[in-house]
């Protein structure tokens, strides 16, 4: 009851006290500032979302009110009490629980241990059962879903492992609940229900922060958003009276012209790739592409959209369950990365960490993928693993004071190179590049461009996915949109707009999810 | 625009139970992957002690099997403890030196003490190590089995500079009838046996102990999100596993009515064995008391079996070596089936649910 007026109260945009307010919220980590001046104010008993890009600093907002994270600057009002200091325990003693992105169940117990972890009812050190499991029961009840309290929790599908961790964060006196991306690893009918049981606490008066970059799932459950970009809060909105539309450009917002100018290839005409219909147990479900010579293939899509992970099946490093593939016309069924490798395909994965033997030196990184091209009978012949590393590293412009520098001594950008430089060194003609420009300088990002653009001249294809829009643009032919594992739609030409990648990339192609209204319609065909 | 209607919806609603009944058959009858091992562990104990007792009439004397269980005592006593250790994540892999640390300290301070005392201390002994090995895993933060293999050489180390490196005798009378002894015709150590597999049965089931030590095994960093100290409870284990260690070399030592030097070597392996082939996972989480005391059985047996039927010596070893690699095997068997069929099953309701869609 007292939530419904509260409800009403936000619906005035004017509530009388906020559960929290934060204000002039600052975090930096290294160099990288992750909120810069952050707002928010949440009212009790709504459902407010965060909104934003990839790295807008909605993970470091909620570790922030987790109290996992200690803020550089900025005050936090609970209740419209100023909270000096907030950490994990204080948070705790608050009513503040949090979901985390990353399934935390203790797969070897039962669903009834999993509920109590942490919070057994014993008396000496032993485990009460019987109170144990209708305190679990009550959980259950409470929250209203419905488990087998003996199963062990590993053998449930990740949707209801889930469902254990909400449950077990709502006991005792739960104020406020933070779920950071619970949707990310759900399918849809797993969402409707878990928004079932967001509803449902709502009805309880438990107030929800809900994480999520899915643009029909924020309009769906909704109360109140708040929109990040870079770090800033742009605005909140109560999601009843704001477009998609708008949500999107609050989203977006910042200037495209980053100002680089880069020769975009000429694709010929010859299919190099064709997939189809590709499933893997990692997550992609049913995506279909296919790629000419001397083409890039822009991959975007927001976190858990799959664009690693379609990197990773390409490459073979995981095996699809379902799905076919060629490759200059011929089948392509690559059992692991050393099959691609012969078919002459090479990727630069998103970790760095995964490529890079950092200790070596930039000889041994640049020929660590080529053993069959600079060994006679498993002895390697020195003289020509030093020729071809040092051909590679002056076709890249490597920045190294020799090849047998160590790599870690170099920057981020130079270290990258070295890592293309890996399937260069075996003329390869299919690049996979998976975020290749993450944590790297400008003047790096260009000269990454550049060899791109060197490569696909020489006839070489390139599929790289990015977090980064602007880049993609400009250096793409056409550009593929993933949504939660799925092909949302290509966009080449002049449709290679922002706009219409994110329109995509947030949403998904117009019949993923319902959404009902007739802007709606509008706006996935914008073109 | 598809929208879904209320009938499709509610269909597609009471589809749901069905996969996870499919799944729950995955289980054969219900059980776990642990469950099917330790029946199967079970069954192979009837087996072999069946074949066993065809082959030799010498097998199921009510003395030769007392022999067996006087033998595997030390093997059971210590992994208990061993057990749960494991299933926490953590290795011990000094409780060989131990048993000869206890038994030969108990030895040299029973001239000046009276004998109950003098094997507390031995005892007691063995409860330090534990905590070394503690303190060097946990707040240290060195690898387990790294610290315990280090333990292992400074305790056997410890026990020659003690001894000059020989079995102490002239023990009194008293010092023997702790290992020696017998109540209701059953040996001691037998009895020892039984409450110290009664004791960890109950901290697995019934205590946080034991549910702490499946929790920080399975998953340390939910553990820690959920508040529980998992730390301590690899630390009480330790101390635990190394004063049943030292017990057992107490009970080792009053049998044998000495300290013997050389005793315990290679004795960590046996409760490795022993553990692994009861189910227990390296990798922690999962395993169980009565499962380690099968797993010791299984190779007592064994043993014991091989001699009665005159295999040499070096045969047996062969033997157990063969037993342990098979048994970890079917293991591997069993939980890639399980994953595969679970994987499938996942995979085969979201193609189903696409299909739907389009």
């Amino acid at each position: 009851m007292d939530n419904l007026t509260s409800r009403e109260a936000a619906e005035e945009s004017i509530s009388p006290t906020p559960l929290l307010r934060i204000k002039a919220l600052s975090k930096s980590f290294g160099g990288v500032q992750a909120l810069s001046g952050a707002r928010l104010e949440v009212t009790p008993g709504e459902v407010h979302t965060v909104f934003g890009e990839n790295g807008a600093g909605k993970s470091t907002l909620v570790k922030i009110i987790a109290g996992v994270l200690q803020p550089d600057s900025g005050r936090i009002f609970w209740d419209g009490d100023e909270i000096r200091s907030l950490d994990i325990h204080a948070a705790d003693r608050m009513g503040i629980r949090i979901i985390y992105q990353h399934l935390s169940t203790v797969t070897h117990m039962s669903v009834q241990e999993n509920l109590s972890l942490g919070r057994e009812p014993t008396w000496l050190g032993i485990i009460l059962g019987r109170k144990e499991r209708r305190q679990a029961q009550s959980v259950l009840e409470r929250v209203g879903i419905d488990l087998e309290l003996d199963r062990q929790a590993g053998t449930l599908p990740v949707a209801e492992r889930q469902l254990i961790e909400i449950a077990r964060s709502l006991q005792g006196d739960v104020k406020l609940l933070v779920m950071d991306e619970p949707t990310a690893s759900l399918g849809d009918r797993e969402v409707e229900r878990l928004f079932d049981v967001m509803r449902g606490l709502r009805e309880r008066g438990v107030t929800i922060i809900f994480i999520s970059h899915k643009l029909s799932e924020v309009m769906e459950i909704s109360d109140r958003v708040t929109v990040l970009r870079d770090g800033h809060t742009i605005g909140t909105v109560q999601a009843d009276s704001t477009s998609p539309e708008q949500l999107v450009e609050m989203m977006v917002g910042r200037d495209l012209s980053h100002g680089f100018e880069v020769q975009r290839s000429q694709p010929l005409d010859e299919v190099l790739l064709e997939a189809k219909d590709l499933w893997t147990d990692t997550g992609l479900r049913g995506v279909s592409l296919s790629l000419r010579r001397g083409e890039v293939l822009g991959i975007y899509g927001l976190m858990g959209s799959g664009r690693t992970e379609l990197a990773r099946a390409l490459f073979g490093a995981d095996r699809l369950v379902s799905g076919r593939m060629r490759l200059d016309g011929r089948p392509y069924d690559p059992r692991s990365p050393a099959d691609a490798k012969r078919f002459g395909i090479g990727l630069v994965p998103e970790e760095r960490a995964q490529a890079i033997f950092d200790i070596i030196s930039v000889r041994e990184n640049i020929s660590s993928a080529s053993g069959d091209l600079i060994a006679h009978l498993g002895v390697i012949r020195r003289a020509l693993e030093q020729h071809l590393s040092n051909q590679v590293v002056e076709r890249l412009k490597v920045r190294t004071p020799s090849i047998e520098a160590p790599i870690r001594s170099l920057s981020g950008g130079n270290q990258q190179k070295v890592i293309v430089g890996k399937w260069l060194m075996r003329e390869a003609r299919l690049l996979i590049l998976d975020d290749p420009t993450a944590g790297v300088d400008v003047g790096a990002k260009l000269e990454i461009y550049q060899i791109i653009s060197d490569l696909t001249r020489g006839g070489a294809s390139v599929i790289m996915s990015s977090s980064e829009l602007p880049e993609l643009l400009a250096i793409s032919n056409r550009i593929l949109v993933l949504y939660h594992g799925r092909v949302a739609g290509v966009v080449e030409g002049e449709n290679m707009t922002q706009r219409n990648v994110l329109h995509f990339a947030v949403r998904g192609t117009k019949n993923e999810r319902r959404n009902g209204t007739n802007q709606d319609e509008e706006l996935v065909t914008p073109f | 625009m598809s929208v879904p209607d209320r009938t499709e919806q509610e269909s597609s609603a009471k589809a749901t139970p069905e996969p996870s009944r499919r799944q729950r058959g995955i289980f054969s009858w219900g059980l776990t992957t642990y469950h099917q091992k330790l029946l199967i562990n079970i069954l192979a104990l009837i087996i072999l002690s069946a074949a066993i007792a065809l082959l030799t009439d010498r097998f199921l004397t009510q003395k030769n099997i007392t022999n067996v269980l006087r033998t595997v005592a030390p093997v059971i006593i210590v992994g208990s403890a061993f057990t749960l250790l494991m299933v926490s994540r953590m290795l011990d892999l000094s409780v060989g030196s131990v048993l000869a640390l206890s038994g030969c300290v108990a030895a040299l301070t029973v001239p000046h003490l009276p004998v109950p005392l003098a094997f507390l201390v031995g005892i007691l002994s063995g409860t330090l190590v534990g905590l070394i090995n503690a303190t060097l895993a946990i707040p240290i933060g060195i690898n387990s089995v790294i610290a315990t293999i280090g333990t292992l050489y400074i305790v056997r180390g410890s026990v020659q500079l003690l001894t000059g490196g020989v079995a102490v005798y002239g023990v009194p009378e008293g010092y023997t009838a702790f290992g020696g002894g017998a109540i209701l015709g059953i040996p001691n150590p037998v009895w020892v046996l039984l409450v110290v597999v009664a004791i960890f049965y109950f901290l697995e089931r019934f205590t946080l102990v034991g549910r702490y030590s499946v929790a920080v095994g399975s998953n340390p960093e939910a553990s820690r999100l959920s508040g529980v100290p998992g730390r301590q409870v690899q630390a009480l284990l330790f101390v635990l596993t190394g004063t049943m260690a030292g017990l057992a070399g107490v009970l080792l030592s009053s049998r044998l009515r000495s300290g013997q030097v050389n005793v315990g070597v290679g004795f960590e392996f046996d409760v490795i064995v022993a553990t692994v082939l009861g189910g227990t996972i390296l990798a922690g989480g999962e395993g169980t008391v009565i499962g380690t005391v099968i797993g010791a059985l299984i190779v007592g047996v064994l043993k014991n079996g091989l001699n009665l039927l005159g295999v040499p010596a070096f045969w047996q070893t062969v033997a157990q070596g063969v037993v342990l690699v098979l048994a970890v095997a079917l293991d591997v068997f069993l939980r890639q089936r399980l994953t595969n069929r679970m994987r499938r099953a996942e995979m085969a309701k979201l193609q189903q649910s696409a299909g739907m869609e389009a």
